[in-house]
């Protein structure tokens, strides 16, 4: 039997996951939205408005806080995009310097929730792109090593 | 008490104004920009309209019912702060999907010990018996196995394309690639899959 595309894509949604039971949408979007409220309601700090001056200021303080506490383990700087590529020399913030171990840890808080906002807004693929694993890596590999033409050739083949 | 029933009252007469004002047919772009702008009800009208392609989107990486539902309505609070940086020319459904597709890996990657899948205990196929079903038995467990073995992007873009029907210009704004390197993607996809039904067809 020959296999053609659309036998292929017929089986693969033979199998697409079903729910054991069909989720409470209802309930469903009352929690969401229960949950957004109470964001909305929370007092907002805007840290810095420009996501540059953000990035630069969250790069040095992480830098600054890793440095001043070696035993810190709530910030796993080699996993967030950005932070890895910071340079080793920028400058620590008098600022963080002069902040008490508990006004540290508050910090360091406030710094893991808005990485994880930043990765959010679209630096986590990137971040899970450039995680070591084998099987991103052997996908990644696959496309870097057609030519620029079997790429299109491939491209035009599936419009 | 009775001023905080008024302050109630208020708010839901001012939520019932907004909902009257929404028209159905607002689009995504639209509904976002009036959701940056604190309107309330049209990110909730952005919750009803994209919660079950989430929940099923993050149902295949996640396969537990309650950690899909936990998953999409993390996704969307986290859509919720993260407004603001929303790019207007960005679409929103694939801005929604790839926060759901990162917090659904993030969800494996933190449960590693969890048992493997269990490939017996799947579910049956959902098409009625009776009908020309293309895989059945050894054939069926085999494919899912390859599904799940494909290279991560790989899968990504086999399931939206398949699944959620995304066109590939927002399959590949989600995984994060080129549009023709999603293409290709895709087509290695099927090959690996192509090669394995074939072998076991042969078996």
């Amino acid at each position: 039997m020959t296999l053609r595309d659309h036998d292929i894509e017929r089986a693969v949604r033979e199998l697409a996951p079903r729910p054991d039971r069909e989720p409470d949408w209802e309930a469903m979007v009352d929690s969401i939205m229960s949950e957004v409220d109470g964001v909305a309601a929370a007092p907002v700090v805007p840290l810095f408005r420009r996501p540059a001056v953000l990035a630069a200021v969250l790069a040095a303080a992480a830098v600054a806080i890793v440095a001043l506490s070696p035993r810190r383990s709530t910030l796993e700087l080699p996993a967030v995009v950005g932070l890895s590529q910071a340079p080793p020399e920028l400058p620590r913030p008098a600022e963080v310097e002069s902040l008490d171990a508990g006004e540290l840890a508050a910090l360091d808080t406030l710094l893991a929730a808005e990485i994880t906002s930043a990765l959010a807004a679209g630096g986590a693929i990137d971040w899970i792109a450039d995680a070591p694993d084998p099987a991103w890596a052997d996908a990644l590999a696959s496309v870097d090593s057609l030519s620029e033409r079997e790429l299109a050739r491939l491209a035009s083949s599936l419009d | 008490m009775a001023l905080a029933l008024a302050k109630l009252a208020t708010l839901r007469a001012n939520d019932a104004k907004v909902s009257a004002t929404l028209p159905a047919e607002l689009t995504d772009a639209e509904l976002a920009e009036r959701a940056r702008a604190g309107d309330r009800t049209a990110f909730e009208a952005i919750v009803r309209r994209y919660q079950k392609p989430l929940f099923r989107a993050a149902l295949r990486y996640v396969r537990r019912d309650a950690d899909a539902a936990d998953v999409c309505q993390r996704a969307f609070v986290r859509a919720f702060k993260s407004l603001e940086s929303l790019q207007k020319t960005r679409s929103l459904r694939s801005w929604l999907y790839r926060i759901a597709i990162n917090l659904s890996l993030n969800h494996i990657r933190d449960r590693r010990d969890d048992a493997p899948l269990d490939l017996d205990a799947l579910p049956a196929t959902s098409a009625p018996v009776g009908t020309d079903r293309l895989i059945a038995g050894e054939q069926r467990r085999a494919l899912v196995a390859a599904i799940a073995e494909l290279p991560p992007k790989q899968r990504a873009v086999l399931e939206l394309r398949i699944y959620d029907e995304l066109p590939f210009r927002e399959v590949a704004e989600i995984v994060g690639s080129s549009e023709n390197a999603a293409k290709v993607n895709y087509h290695h996809a099927v090959k690996r899959l192509r090669a394995i039904l074939g072998k076991e067809a042969a078996s």
